[in-house]
């Protein structure tokens, strides 16, 4: 038609080519891999004579898997239910009380979720190993015992660790969830007589009961996928985990590519499943439209005397989540790097020293990992959140058909397991000929594909706040399609871009299991890094890149901070 | 002028015919006011118009220009149509002054001056030259909705539309802005549609209404007509609140019509052949109160009064005259309450015979036509 030449339509396309050879493809070729007897790379792969059930009859035989599949399972769930338990208590505690020092609660929150999971778990192993663990020293000094009470390697243990790990973000998730409540309709039922206990029951719990389930299916999630605490001390603890599994069948002799496909795509399969489950719960949160994005003023309870108790309590949880991880990494980084890790005692306080620091500004593979991962950051970050901008804004603002599809293609690494992710990348760029094995672009173009799916979430939510009105007056006033796009739609978005860029940047700094798989030498990121050294053992050394890496994603997030409340636009 | 011809916008794969086949006239330098309740498809139109919904099919002229033809494949862009837009919630702009709000439309002008020269003139048009500089969200509702206007207005579109311009203003800010807008349109003579729900609105700032019920123009003319002969019962309850009285064995007495109601006799005004049962409009406002004196006139029946709201202006009154239920709009000064005996009067000239085909709608509104007709019969 003429003058209809619509843009909206070449755009969607290039997306849609993007995101399909991002996700789908990836997906196809790992799929594929777990039912070919032919290693990724040989000339064979394609052809129908490779298909086998093999790899599966492996997985089967000799009850590994089972063992596997149990230990997963114990371990997600029992992660899930106890940083479900305690993160929907602090939430509750900062967003519907009146306990003091709320703020102070949120920020120790945050920067929990800046911390890499690697260093705190590194920092746990500090902490509770029976043989140097500093919380095993100090109990059996004081209590007199002949044994140490704790030990990290075991699935306790394990459990423990992760879920401080995932604390934060269920704080988030319910934090938010409670905050978007409209106080006016637990009013409406007291003012009915029903009394707070009835209300919360009949009124709060249903209201939120849709993002409850939403927050348990994302926890149930990471708690699958994550690598650092299986690996770290699942290992020695002999509790093998399916994430365990793919990366020792991708990494160490003999490698076994058809089984680690296996492994990939039923990690994948159950965690799809689960997906499934999170966009069934999320459609019923809108329709009680209880997250209206209205700012609302949250009612919250008077605890009289016991907001001591509630804000005590809080602040137990905090050391032991961000508190001791802390100190205990602040002491290994300062103790001298000859005498391997020894325990906070005073004693040693005059042994302590800046040798760790020297040494670590001086190490090849540290600066090397720095740079790495400063480049995949800003890189991933930037152009992950371009495009999702683009994405989100095809799915919430126009009728293209084919956008509810780019919708669910865009959420779907959410369900994908990084793991899975690195292994299917491995297979993709193994079979075709594309020379980015090796090289650092294969780790960029995974960080890009994994980190689609929350920038997805961010970019929508405030798309979908800009009123489609002020777009249609642009357009109406005599701008082009681009021109409105790029003076209206995109500033009023900047607050979100910049949120999900920020959040990208610190998860890419974070990431590590799926560039474990992909790596090679000379492009190693910073998780990966600090995987090696703590490898060789060198944990004063480790100790005090960890703090680095700390300082600098802090700094990066104040930064962030800054300059959105400068820039950023308050709709009103 | 806008020419809308056959315009069809159906949504939900067909399902659902939000704009089923209209045509209308807007006549240069007039306004026309699309009239409906929510979901009768005027704000559809109005997009459409706008290029903001592609339409099924159809044809919609903008000044001279063929804007949207689904025969001869043609739909321009919003930014080609060359018209102004005031939005149901103004979208003004908050990361931006009302300077540059309000200069967007001109961003094509390249010489500075010239677009300051302008924008400026756009601003004191609505009276906002001291606020150039403030930023969008500072505003209060009646100075966005003045932006709005003057961002519509700056690049001198050939039309102007306006989608629901005061629904979100307060009661006294909304009548202010009715005057401030009809003297605007008047003194640009700038060629207006006007999309509202409200009937007061409407016959206030109008010269054309066209009323529309689901996706189609159920009523067409000038307020006036619209108000006092609307073309159907459906027509009527939605213009303003009127009884409606049924009346059977009519006849003729002494140039006048009579007829058996509920109310009683009823002697009113009819034109050409009499029908046997016809429905009568009777506006509120021509009820009268009476004193018994009156109770042996034609057309004045006794009743109870059942219930009774101040309205300041008026009492509304609910009155029962023989088992049928009138509204009437009693003057201050009676003071009427609830429980109380009294007669009510109405005149034959105020009853208002409604059409017998109250079903058909209206398929081409030609104004020009029509408006030659309306003066042609005065």
């Amino acid at each position: 038609m003429r003058g209809s030449r619509d843009p909206r339509k070449i755009i969607f396309i290039a997306v849609a080519a993007i995101l399909v050879w991002q996700i789908a493809i990836p997906l196809a070729i790992l799929l594929w891999g777990s039912v070919s007897d032919s290693r990724p790379g040989a000339g064979d792969f394609f052809s129908v004579t490779s298909f086998t059930l093999d790899n599966f009859a492996r997985a089967v035989e000799g009850g590994r898997t089972t063992d596997v599949l149990i230990n997963t399972t114990i371990f997600a769930t029992g992660t899930t239910a106890l940083a479900f338990v305690l993160g929907t208590y602090l939430a509750w505690v900062v967003e519907r009380t009146n306990t003091p020092f709320r703020a102070f609660i949120t920020i120790m929150m945050i920067l929990r979720l800046i911390l890499p999971g690697i260093l705190t778990t590194i920092s746990w192993i500090f902490l509770a190993s029976p043989r140097v663990g500093t919380l095993n020293h100090w109990a059996m000094d004081i209590f007199g015992l002949s044994e140490p009470p704790l030990n990290i390697y075991s699935m306790a243990g394990m459990i423990w660790v992760e879920a401080m790990d995932i604390l934060p973000l269920v704080f988030l998730l319910m934090g938010a969830a409670l905050r978007s409540m409209d106080p006016s309709l637990e009013e409406a039922s007291l003012v009915s007589g029903k009394g707070l206990l009835r209300t919360t029951s009949r009124i709060t719990l249903p209201l939120i009961l849709p993002a409850i389930l939403a927050t348990i299916i994302l926890v149930l999630i990471r708690g699958i996928e994550t690598f650092e605490t299986p690996a770290l001390i699942g290992i020695p603890a002999q509790k093998f985990t399916f994430v365990v599994e793919i990366w020792r069948q991708t990494s160490t002799t003999p490698t076994d590519f058809g089984l680690a496909a296996v492994y990939a795509v039923l990690i994948l399969a159950f965690c799809s499943c689960l997906l499934w489950l999170y966009n069934r719960m999320t459609r019923h949160a809108d329709m009680f439209a209880v997250i209206s994005g209205k700012a609302f003023r949250p009612r919250r309870t008077d605890l009289g005397g016991m907001r001591w108790v509630t804000c005590g309590a809080s602040m137990v949880i905090i050391m032991f989540s961000l508190g001791l991880p802390m100190i205990i990494l602040l002491w290994a980084s300062f103790y001298p790097p000859y005498r391997g890790f020894q325990p906070i005692t005073m004693d040693a306080v005059p042994l302590l020293s800046w040798d760790n620091y020297r040494e670590v500004l001086d190490n090849d593979l540290v600066q090397r990992a720095f740079v790495n991962s400063t480049f995949l950051g800003l890189t991933s970050a930037t152009v992950t959140v371009l495009l999702i901008t683009v994405v989100a804004w095809i799915t919430v603002k126009t009728k293209i058909r084919g956008r509810k599809w780019l919708d669910h293609l865009a959420f779907a690494p959410i369900a994908i397991p990084a793991i899975t992710m690195g292994v299917a990348f491995l297979w993709l760029y193994l079979t075709l000929p594309i020379p980015v094995y090796g090289t650092i672009w294969i780790l960029l173009l995974l960080y890009i594909a994994r980190f689609t799916a929350v920038a997805m979430r961010i970019m929508s939510a405030s798309m979908t706040q800009v009123n489609d009105e002020l777009h249609e007056a642009a357009e109406v006033a005599g701008a082009s399609w681009l021109r409105s796009f790029r003076t209206v739609t995109m500033p009023l978005l900047r607050p979100g871009m910049l949120a999900a860029w920020i959040f990208v940047l610190v998860h890419a700094y974070r990431e590590l299991s799926a560039s474990l798989i992909v790596y090679s030498h000379g492009n190693e990121p910073i998780g990966v890094a600090i995987f090696d050294i703590w490898e060789n053992g060198s944990y004063g050394l480790l100790s005090a890149f960890g703090i680095l890496v700390v300082l600098a994603l802090v700094f990066f997030s104040i930064v962030a901070r800054v300059v959105s409340g400068r820039y950023g636009v308050k709709d009103e | 002028m806008i020419e809308v011809t056959s315009l069809l916008k159906t949504f939900e794969g067909g399902a659902v015919r939000a704009v089923d086949d209209i045509s209308f006239t807007v006549p240069a330098g007039s306004v026309l006011t699309l009239l409906g309740p929510s979901g009768c498809g005027k704000t559809t139109t109005m997009r459409s118009i706008a290029g903001l919904e592609k339409p099924d099919s159809g044809e919609l002229k903008v000044g001279e220009k063929v804007v949207y033809s689904s025969r001869q494949k043609v739909n321009l862009r919003p930014n080609r149509r060359n018209v102004g837009m005031v939005f149901q919630s103004y979208a003004i702009w908050p990361h931006m002054t009302v300077f540059d709000n309000v200069s967007y439309p001109l961003k094509g002008e390249t010489d500075r001056a010239a677009l300051r020269e302008r924008t400026v003139r756009a601003l004191r048009l609505v009276d906002l030259e001291h606020l150039a500089d403030r930023r969008a969200p500072k505003l209060s509702g009646g100075q966005q909705q003045r932006v709005a206007l003057a961002r519509a207005l700056v690049a001198e579109p050939d039309v102007l539309l306006l989608d629901e311009p005061l629904s979100n203003l307060d009661a006294k800010l909304r009548d202010t802005m009715r005057k401030e807008i009809r003297e605007l349109q008047q003194s640009l003579d700038i060629t207006t549609l006007y999309v509202t729900h409200d009937q007061s609105e409407a016959l206030a700032i109008s010269d054309l209404v066209a009323v529309m019920s689901q996706g189609q123009i159920v009523d067409f003319g000038d307020p006036e007509r619209i108000y006092s002969k609307p073309r159907s019962r459906a027509v009527a309850d939605f213009i303003g609140m009127a009884n409606v009285v049924d009346v059977s064995g009519i006849r003729i007495s002494d140039g006048w019509w009579l007829g058996d109601s509920g109310l009683g006799p009823l002697v009113f005004q009819g034109e050409g052949d009499t029908p046997h049962s016809c429905s009568v409009l009777i506006r509120l406002e021509d009820l009268q109160l009476v004193g018994p004196e009156e109770a042996d006139e034609a057309n004045v029946w006794p009743g109870n009064v059942v219930s009774v709201l101040y309205l300041g202006g008026y009492w509304d009154c609910v009155i029962d005259v023989n088992g049928q239920r009138l509204r009437s709009q009693v003057p201050r000064r009676q003071r009427p309450s609830a429980g109380d005996r009294v007669y009510v009067r109405v005149s034959a000239r105020s009853c208002y015979v409604l059409p017998e085909d109250e079903s058909q709608p209206i398929l081409d509104a030609d104004a020009e036509e029509h408006l030659a007709a309306e003066s042609s019969t005065s």
